[in-house]
């Protein structure tokens, strides 16, 4: 039921917050603050114990299915994250948060513990270790020489929107050199160059599967959140790609006010802590219409308010047309 | 959520004219003239009794009315005021139930980012007919600058 509404929220072009009676203010947002909103709305509310999982996954290293029960792991298997774990401080293996988020939870088997380490995805120039589905060795990172792996190619989708997730939601507190490979230790954008270069890629070429549909379920039912950039991948794009930098906006739906405006932009004399019967001045005249062009005001400030009889409620909030 | 505190220079106000805004804004309630605390107090609240903008800071956060997109919103009911970050997140509400003789309010309460911020006192430190200006002190003995429209 809950990947139908996430569908239909989907084609709707809404963002699916999963919570059919939560919205996410994602409108009218962007850079640090379209992350601010995403970090508040999909951080984990709760932690699952060992004992809450019991699941089926694909271990794409091995190329096969792998069974939880109740928390216990196929022989040789430990407990391990898409994203290490270890590249966080005071990390204890399924004592901390880092661990035991469902978005990263990725057992590892023997040859993955060993060859894959804690090393960050990337390019391998020298294989130290290889098989059909994934390999790593050494790669070059800027002018010198890095441990890396190259992830499994039916993995790289997931592994990118772990990585994104991972930088929205746990974006300090690295201590490990090997983590500001791809972290840069700070909020966002929280990801290095060499980081987005690589993952970029993937997560467009690899859109999200259903397994990680089914993994995002499985977040909601235990902690309570779940990966935005699965349920909207497009997120990605404003906070790391093409669109980084822009306002995001909901098809059809008026943006709310926000600090700065371009000339070819349209005002919407509209927030969430307006009252309906708001009345609005823009630069101390009264302004009947419900939007007006930013070409209309000219460049600079102006100031917005709004009045409301009912509630007895006064804004008052600056705008930039750039 | 993490609360961040920071120590705020305290200011002194000067009789100054005009408000931020640079055009005519909302209609503002009668002007009252300068009010400040008598004399003999505190006199460190200074120099951001100098800066006339709406806005609150410390706590790790600067939501300055002349940065853009932060929202001031108050009621009809004088003792409450809510500061909205439009770009991000951020909320801030204060709240008082009145003004005693020695500029303190009473039953002071700051919630920033959704969580409550203790505090020991709330002092009005001036007044105009464009902006009033506190000094909030917070339980562990942080100051806050909280510059409002007049109520």
């Amino acid at each position: 039921m809950l990947r139908k509404l996430i569908a239909s929220l989907l084609l709707a072009g809404i963002p699916a917050s999963g919570y059919p009676d939560v919205e996410m203010p994602v409108s009218g947002k962007k850079g640090e603050g379209l992350a601010q909103v995403l970090r508040l709305h999909c951080s984990p509310l709760r932690l699952p114990e060992q004992t809450d999982l019991s699941f089926t996954f694909f271990d794409h290293f091995e190329g096969r299915p792998v069974t939880v029960t109740a928390g216990a792991l196929p022989s040789g298997y430990t407990i391990s994250g898409l994203v290490s774990p270890e590249w966080w401080k005071e990390s204890d293996i399924y004592g901390d948060t880092i661990v035991r988020d469902l978005a990263n939870y990725y057992p590892a088997s023997p040859d993955v513990s060993r060859h894959r380490a804690s090393f960050p995805p990337g390019e391998v120039t020298e294989t130290r270790y290889e098989t059909p589905l994934w390999c790593s060795g050494i790669g070059p990172f800027g002018t010198i020489e890095a441990e890396f792996y190259t992830p499994p190619a039916s993995l790289r989708g997931r592994l990118a929107r772990t990585y994104f997730y991972m930088a929205l939601i746990y974006p300090q507190g690295l201590m490990r050199p090997k983590a500001y490979t791809m972290f840069t230790g700070q909020p966002y954008p929280g990801l290095t160059a060499y980081a987005t270069r690589i993952l970029l890629p993937w997560h467009r070429d690899n859109p999200p599967s259903p397994e990680e549909i089914e993994i995002n379920d499985r977040m909601l039912s235990l902690q309570g959140n779940f990966n935005p950039f699965v349920a909207n991948p497009e997120f990605v794009e404003y906070l790391w790609g093409d669109k980084a930098g822009e306002i995001y906006e909901i098809k059809g739906t008026p943006v709310p006010l926000h600090s700065a405006y371009s000339l070819s932009d349209t005002v919407w004399l509209t927030t969430p802590d307006a009252p309906s019967d708001a009345l609005w001045t823009i630069d101390g005249r009264p302004e009947k219409n419900t939007s007006v062009a930013a070409s209309a005001l000219g460049r600079g400030t102006h100031d917005i308010t709004f009045t409301s009889a009912l509630t007895g409620l006064t804004g008052r909030v600056m705008i930039t047309v750039l | 959520m993490r609360h961040f505190l920071l120590p705020i220079i305290a200011l002194f106000i000067c009789a100054c004219d005009s408000h931020t805004t640079r055009r005519d804004g909302p209609s503002l309630p009668p002007d009252i003239g300068n009010q400040r605390p008598p004399a003999g107090e505190d006199q460190s609240y200074n120099p951001e009794l100098a800066d006339k903008v709406w806005r609150l800071t410390g706590l790790g956060a600067d939501m300055r009315y002349d940065r853009g997109g932060v929202l001031f919103l108050t009621d009809r009911h004088p003792g409450h005021i809510t500061i909205v970050d439009l770009d991000g997140v951020t909320r801030a509400e204060f709240s008082h139930s009145g003004l005693r003789p020695d500029s303190t309010y009473a039953a002071p309460e700051l919630i920033f980012r959704g969580s409550p911020v203790p505090l020991l006192e709330a002092r009005m430190m001036a007044k105009d007919h464009h902006s009033l200006w506190l000094r909030l002190l917070t339980a562990n003995s942080t100051s806050l600058t909280l510059v409002i429209p007049p109520q």
